[in-house]
């Protein structure tokens, strides 16, 4: 039937599919609701209404939908599909892998139920054969699909195999640019690989296309996190080797040798891991791009915690300079306190991590 | 001496043909002269602009219950009337509200027995003997409510649904937001007043406005009073109203709007959600949601002075989704940034909200204070709530009770500020999408609420 030809009921559907497309669930609702009233056994408007309570976060209205869509037409592989992921996003992960089996038993030659298997194995994290196996079948039916790509690239980043996972994304963006979840995933990837500074400038480019992206800002301050981990060790590392060097040495504090000894290794100290960090910064810059301002300047508007973290490392790293231009005595009270600065830096870490499982 | 007076405020009204106070007195001082039939030509016009004008309406009355001097009824005009009995002369008679209904069912064929019912005052019997002569006076109204049918065709574009409407509130109805108001002054209003100075400076009407901000705070509200301010009819187009699933008719729908408001010129058009209907077409797989943003696009661009009188709206809650094309000069060049209300407003809004509600002991002052960062439908909601509240008290105790200051301070306590996740939002464009300073005004507005 051409759309010139569409009957009555079918444009409540179409309007239902604008409406989700264009991210309105509740309006792709009310959109069906006069349809579902006067057809309640449609199976493609109940199938619809699934997927715009799935879309508003409703897994279990979803689930319900779905599953009526299923009893009326088991044959109907989008039912089942609906099924598997509404389960999946209630965590009964089972009951998703078998819908999802049934999806792709009815349907084997459409690439979405093959992804659909490896998505839910995804949401399961657990990563078998047999679901490389779906994502990559998905690839074979459907090679100019970005999904497809996406799905392999999932199972891949769910392996930690980096280069399978960078790969796919990429094949995603050569067909969609724009796409949304490919260009975060494979900055995620960028970053599981160390490469921080080209992650933080992809995230950044998530951002400046969809500000709403909480998921790219969650990301943006792992990206900090991260740099600023590398930084904390540097100058634990640092503070370790100066407390190891003279925990165990002689000599009396008031003699100028050691006086010398002490001010000139702890400046030999800070000097190379300043040097240290500032390369690690210089990359970091160099991987960003134009994106490293902007990332910079983010980072205390994100999250005050970074901010407080970031301020003890400066703190930490001028106490172990000053220390280096004063008397023994002052320089090692500072010294001290500089590892006290380093304590407060990982009781940061900590509270940013207990905070973290809170929102989750 | 009233003879006199008439012609000066003849040459008056042509002069100023909006000023509701000048037609009222000209048509008060043409039925004290004995002209009742013009008198009913100024109390319609009236209605035209304002439907609700009391003292119109009783000109109105006033003149159809003064028996017309026999001279003064042209029986041609009558014959006339005989004549063009195929256009039922009732359709015709109603001033804007009645022609509104009629627009809201286009396919009907006008009826005359209903309107010719609706002219009698409610409650009234029909005279079997009317002393008053209503054909002539169908007439009279017929021939001054020809210039809205003049070009025959339906202001309603069969098939659609827009409703079109004559906005009654004005920039003063609106409490507070003064620098939105100066902002709109200096961005649209001034130009459009001044037409002199416009043409002085070679200032271009071409192009629409834009306004975004938080959702609730009062976007739709200002567009419907820039409508009053500039004496425009209004013209309000939801996704709904293009949105349509057959292949073309949601671009035809756009043209159908467009063209509606250009037959009802002076007229704003506004559209709202326009995030919504003109996305990025780089975010959408909806083909049909490409076509109507590349139709709203020339629409907006026009041909020669095809938009003339047409003043383009818009509103949305996301401006960085909007198609680039569409903030391009010509098009929704001007922006203005609709903020959460301020002190006065939130008054005002708090005010409103409560008058029609029995209160005692409300300290709008302190209110005002604390409900810093709520928008105008937060407050609405607050006064909900702290509504509820007192209803449910009185319901359990069975004695009635006001609504205390407590009540909508506990409601306030409930309430959080529904700007907040746009706020968040807003943070972000600045943060990593403004290279150009498009969001300028915003920024500031982020540092000084220290969001930035």
């Amino acid at each position: 039937m051409t759309e010139h030809a569409a009957k009555p009921e079918d444009a409540a559907l179409t309007h239902a599919r604008t409406y989700l497309s264009l991210g309105k669930p509740a309006d792709a609702l009310r959109a069906l609701a006069p349809h579902l009233a006067s057809h309640p056994d449609d199976d493609r408007g109940l199938c619809l209404a699934s997927q715009a309570h799935l879309v508003a976060g409703e897994a279990s209205r979803a689930l319900d939908a779905a599953q009526h869509a299923a009893a009326l037409t088991p044959e109907n592989e989008w039912a089942w599909r609906l099924v598997a992921l509404s389960y999946s996003k209630l965590g009964h992960h089972a009951e998703a892998r078998a819908a999802a089996a049934t999806a792709q038993s009815i349907a084997p030659q459409l690439w979405v139920t093959h992804a659909q298997v490896a998505q839910v194995d995804i949401a399961a994290k657990r990563i078998t054969a047999e679901s490389q196996n779906a994502a990559r079948e998905a690839t074979r039916l459907a090679p100019l699909e970005p999904d497809a790509h996406l799905t392999v690239g999932n199972v891949a980043l769910a392996q930690h195999d980096w280069p399978t996972a960078e790969a796919a994304f990429r094949s995603v963006l050569r067909l969609e640019p724009e796409h949304a979840a490919a260009r975060n995933n494979l900055s995620l990837v960028m970053l599981r690989q160390g490469k921080a500074g080209s992650a933080a400038a992809g995230f950044v480019d998530i951002l400046a296309n969809d500000p709403d992206s909480e998921v790219a800002v969650r990301n943006l301050r792992a990206v900090a996190a991260v740099a600023l981990r590398h930084v904390h060790f540097i100058l634990w590392v640092a503070f370790a080797i100066v407390t190891v060097a003279f925990s165990s040495a002689g000599q009396p504090d008031e003699s100028p040798v050691y006086g010398l000894a002490w001010s000139e290794f702890l400046g030999g100290v800070a000097l190379v891991s300043g040097i240290v960090v500032l390369v690690y910064v210089l990359r970091l810059r160099r991987a960003a791009g134009a994106r490293f301002g902007q990332f910079i300047r983010s980072v205390p508007r994100l999250d005050n915690l970074l901010t407080a973290w970031a301020a003890l490392l400066v703190a930490d790293y001028l106490l172990m300079v000053a220390a280096c231009f004063t008397s023994v005595h002052r320089a090692q009270l500072l010294y001290l306190l500089a590892g006290a600065v380093l304590v407060a830096g990982s009781v940061v870490v900590i509270l940013r991590r207990n905070r973290a499982r809170v929102r989750l | 001496m009233d003879e006199q007076l008439i012609s000066s405020l003849r040459r008056a009204v042509a002069t100023s043909p909006d000023d509701i106070h000048l037609r009222l007195l000209l048509g008060q001082l043409l039925l004290k002269n004995g002209d009742a039939s013009e008198a009913i030509t100024f109390a319609a016009s009236i209605l035209q602009l304002s439907p609700d004008n009391v003292d119109a309406r009783q000109l109105m009355n006033d003149a159809f219950t003064t028996p017309a001097p026999a001279a003064t009824v042209p029986t041609a005009t009558v014959e006339q009337l005989e004549v063009e009995r195929p256009v039922p002369p009732a359709a015709n008679v109603a001033p804007d509200l009645d022609v509104a209904q009629a627009r809201s069912e286009p396919s009907a064929e006008p009826d005359p027995e209903p309107n010719a019912e609706s002219s009698t005052q409610p409650g009234t019997e029909p005279s079997a003997e009317p002393t008053f002569d209503w054909s002539a006076a169908e007439n009279d109204v017929h021939e001054l409510a020809q210039p809205m049918f003049v070009d025959s065709e339906p202001s309603k574009a069969p098939g659609s649904s827009f409703d079109i409407e004559r906005s009654v509130v004005t920039l003063a109805d609106v409490g507070g937001m003064k620098s939105i108001k100066d902002r709109l002054n200096a961005a649209f209003l001034a130009p459009l007043r001044n037409p002199e100075l416009r043409k002085l400076y070679a200032k271009s009407l071409k192009g629409g406005l834009l306004m975004y901000g938080p959702p609730g705070c009062g976007k739709t509200f200002i567009a419907r009073a820039i409508a009053g301010e500039l004496g425009a009819h209004f013209l309000s187009v939801g996704l709904a109203d293009i949105l349509d699933p057959m292949l073309g008719n949601s671009e035809q729908n756009v043209h159908e709007a467009f063209q509606l408001a250009r037959r009802e010129a002076p007229c704003v058009i506004f559209f709202d959600e326009i995030d919504a209907l003109g996305q990025r077409r780089s975010q959408t797989r909806n083909s049909a949601l490409r076509g109507t943003v590349n139709q709203l696009l020339t629409e907006l661009d026009g041909v020669a002075d095809q938009n003339e009188g047409v003043f383009v709206l818009a509103a949305t809650n996301q401006p960085w989704d909007v198609d680039p094309a569409l903030r391009r000069p010509g098009r929704f060049d001007r922006t203005v940034l609709v903020l959460p209300p301020d002190e006065e407003a939130r008054e005002s809004i708090f005010r409103y909200h409560l008058q029609h509600r029995p209160v005692e002991g409300i300290e709008l002052g302190a209110l005002t204070r604390a409900s810093g960062g709520l928008s105008g439908a937060d407050i609405a909601y607050v006064c909900e709530v702290a509504a509820e509240r007192a209803l449910i008290d009185s319901a359990t105790t069975g004695e009635l009770r006001m609504i205390t200051m407590k009540d909508v301070t506990d409601a306030l306590g409930e309430v959080t500020p529904s700007t907040s996740s746009w706020l968040d939002s807003a943070r972000n464009v600045v943060l990593f999408g403004d290279d150009d300073g498009t969001y300028a005004e915003l920024k500031a507005y982020l540092k000084k609420a220290k969001r930035l």
